[in-house]
């Protein structure tokens, strides 16, 4: 096993959301609080230590975290002071080194080679100055690449540090179930399980040839894992988007298609918004339904020309909506989603555009983008939408990161 | 814990190291001083950062925001402190 000589960290904040929460209102601390939704039907999306010492788990409901842990308090998330706190830290690690990227909104990876700092030194000075600039603690990871140091995370959290040398890197992939390996799914370690299959070296026994052949592709890369090997660069926001997509879970279920076609037209905007500031034009529009008893359906179109203009995405989304019998039964969730995506495109101009004046739309998405890009999210929008009950992003997706086309201006839960 | 306001407040800050620092404000008439800042942070409105605070005057805890747009300062949420920001 060979690994080059550099020196990853993973810098993974300890229970963020409650950690800002707690550093807001000091007397939070040590007791058991957890983050929820804003809505009423909303589960718990994170939750303090003591919380969890008490039973409280992530996606549960309000009602099971009260019961399994009587008076913890509950907290509606504020996403936008999340994300603020997130960006503050990622342009601190980025004066720490150039080559440090944040992987979610609580998560960063570092390549300090070459920075003069050592892994112990780099460690230290990070948990500290996060700690007195942002109020909250984090656990790092160092390791020879992206893997080992995201795994070395697991070792001392909350609040600690642990490092993984190159030459230990195998026997320390062996002390973890696959279970517990970053980058092997559920399902895989299921059907490793029945097949006698637990842990690292047991995959390493099994043999690369095997998993190739039984697997194919993904079979490879999980014999790379198990054998502590990854990339050892940093992710940069560089990749092609593949689609763009906004769901909203409403206060209560909609039965009425004026209410749908309000908030299709939000998500459309939504999506068409974040596709030009990020100048993506995409051909295939998907709803999608959740009804009530969570059952979830998508319904696709395909256009004949690439797009970013909303109207063209919502006149698709109602047609799918209108051609579906979907008015027929109440609706928990809607979707909207752009993709076939290219960085070439129109607009607003398709050939029926063209003759009742596309070029003034052109001009009228240019406007509305500048002034909300200034002046913030929905400054400036549709009116029909102002009879939505909900309005804006609530929920960080686990792809969010500070800045680039993953970056969304979310609304506080509040 | 009231939160989701956005009440105009006159205010008295002092400005050090970049950030504004609000020593006290009036609220319905009282005069309310600033013992301890709990939390600061700049979020994101456009092009331009909101900067908002966590603050207490010993008993209640606020959150106030200062726009620097406007040159305004907004009181947003109050309430005991150990509520969190939560509104029930």
């Amino acid at each position: 096993m060979r690994y080059d000589e550099r020196e990853i960290l993973c810098v993974d904040m300890d229970a963020f959301f409650v950690s800002v929460e707690q550093a807001s209102d000091p007397s939070l601390k040590g007791r058991p609080i957890a983050v929820v939704g804003s809505g009423e039907r909303s589960v718990v999306v994170t939750s303090s230590y003591e919380a969890r010492a008490r039973g409280v788990k992530t996606g549960m409901s309000r009602k099971d975290a009260q019961k399994v842990c009587p008076g913890v308090i509950l907290i509606p998330g504020r996403v936008r002071k999340y994300a603020a706190v997130s960006a503050g830290i990622a342009e601190f690690l980025q004066s720490v080194s150039p080559e440090s990227a944040m992987f979610s909104i609580d998560e960063a990876f570092l390549d300090i080679t070459g920075t003069g700092f050592s892994s112990d030194n780099a460690a230290y000075m990070i948990k500290s100055r996060i700690k007195q600039n942002f109020g909250i603690t984090c656990t790092v990871g160092a390791g020879p690449n992206r893997l080992i140091a995201k795994m070395a995370t697991h070792v001392n959290k909350p609040d600690g540090y642990y490092r993984v040398s190159g030459k230990d890197a195998l026997s320390f992939m062996d002390s973890f179930r696959l279970s517990d390996i970053w980058g092997i799914g559920r399902s895989s370690v299921r059907k490793f399980a029945s097949m006698g299959i637990f842990r690292a070296s047991d995959m390493r026994l099994f043999g690369e040839r095997r998993l190739e052949e039984m697997m194919g592709l993904p079979g490879r890369n999980i014999y790379r894992l198990v054998s502590g090997e990854s990339e050892s660069g940093i992710p940069k926001d560089r990749e092609e988007m593949k689609s763009f997509s906004h769901s909203m879970t409403f206060p209560k279920d909609i039965s009425s298609r004026s209410e749908a076609c309000a908030y299709l037209l939000q998500l459309s905007e939504m999506v068409s918004s974040r596709a030009r500031r990020n100048s993506y034009y995409g051909r295939a529009v998907t709803l999608t339904v959740r009804r009530p008893d969570m059952s979830t359906l998508n319904f696709s179109h395909t256009l004949s020309f690439k797009t970013s203009a909303t109207h063209h995405i919502y006149d698709c989304a109602v047609k799918l909506y209108d051609g579906n019998g979907v008015v027929k039964e109440p609706v928990r969730l809607l979707g909207v989603s752009l993709s076939g995506l290219g960085h070439r495109g129109i607009a607003s101009s398709s050939v029926e555009d063209m003759i009742t004046g596309g070029a003034v739309k052109n001009r009228l998405y240019r406007a509305i983008d500048a002034i909300n890009m200034k002046f913030g999210e929905r400054t400036i929008g549709y009116a029909s939408v102002m009879k939505c009950e909900r309005k804006g992003h609530r929920i960080i997706s686990p792809s969010w990161r500070p800045d680039g086309s993953r970056n969304l201006d979310m609304e506080n839960g509040s | 814990m009231i939160s989701g306001l956005r009440e105009p407040v006159r205010a008295g800050a002092v400005f050090e190291g970049g950030w504004p620092k609000p020593v006290w404000f009036d609220y319905k008439g009282r005069k309310i001083s600033v013992k301890n800042i709990f939390y600061r942070w700049k979020e994101k409105a456009g092009s331009f950062h909101i900067i908002k605070f966590s603050l207490s005057d010993g008993g209640t805890i606020y959150e106030v925001e200062f726009n620097p747009l406007d040159m305004a300062w907004f009181l947003t949420a109050f309430g005991e402190e150990g509520d969190g920001f939560a509104v029930f």
